[in-house]
């Protein structure tokens, strides 16, 4: 599984550490850097919190198109 | 219902260690049957199947601080503290209790063969074991993080 990086880059732009994100969100850091590094597949419920905590979508956040899957 | 407090990923991987965790338990006790058929006394009864239980905890314990599994998101470290000395505490009182109505009320002596010394010199192994994976994990998270 590639990496996250559209994650990464909507938490840098609201200067939030994963720390920030994942008290949150209620989950682990740890898991929220799996979560980045591809290392974990979250569960839709979890998406959507993340993407309310970012102000993102689930589109602009988790949607692989054929570009990102290269990525 | 009591709400539970790891997260997904956390939850997952508990389950996951519970499943080796058993095969492992498993494994040594079918190996120990097998040992014990063949003539084979590693251990005397009661404390083979102790050392044996000991083993799997260990090992359940070790993975679950190895893959952050241990403490749930919502646990503050001084919290965790607290639960665990009170815990130790619990089980230390529970021990001397359970020790003087035995030897008061029931007339039993304390035992006098190895058995104690050997419980005692693996529950040592253990917790070594523990701390040790938790020094290693910390100083990596340590390094990770910054």
């Amino acid at each position: 599984m590639s990496k996250n990086l559209r994650l990464k880059s909507a938490r840098a732009a609201l200067d939030m550490s994963q720390k920030d994100v994942a008290e949150a969100v209620g989950v682990t850091r740890q898991t929220m850097n799996a979560i980045e590094n591809g290392d974990y597949n979250p569960s839709v419920n979890l998406c959507i919190s993340i993407c309310r905590v970012l102000g993102k979508t689930l589109d602009q956040l988790f949607w692989e198109d054929e570009s990102n899957e290269k990525n | 219902m009591k709400k539970i407090e790891f997260d997904e990923l956390q939850q997952s991987r508990r389950n996951q260690y519970g499943y080796q965790s058993f095969i492992l338990l498993a494994m040594l006790i079918m190996i120990d049957s097998v040992l014990y058929g063949m003539g084979f006394i590693w251990m005397k009864h009661p404390t083979n199947t102790f050392i044996i239980l000991l083993v799997g905890f260990t090992y359940f314990i070790s993975r679950c601080i190895w893959g952050d599994a241990l403490v749930g998101p919502k646990e503050s470290p001084k919290r965790m503290t607290a639960k665990t000395i009170g815990i130790a505490m619990f089980a230390v009182a529970i021990a001397i209790l359970t020790m003087g109505y035995l030897v008061s009320y029931r007339n039993m002596a304390p035992s006098t063969d190895n058995d104690g010394s050997t419980m005692t010199l693996v529950c040592g192994i253990m917790w070594a074991v523990i701390g040790v994976v938790y020094l290693i994990k910390r100083v990596r998270g340590n390094k990770a993080e910054q």
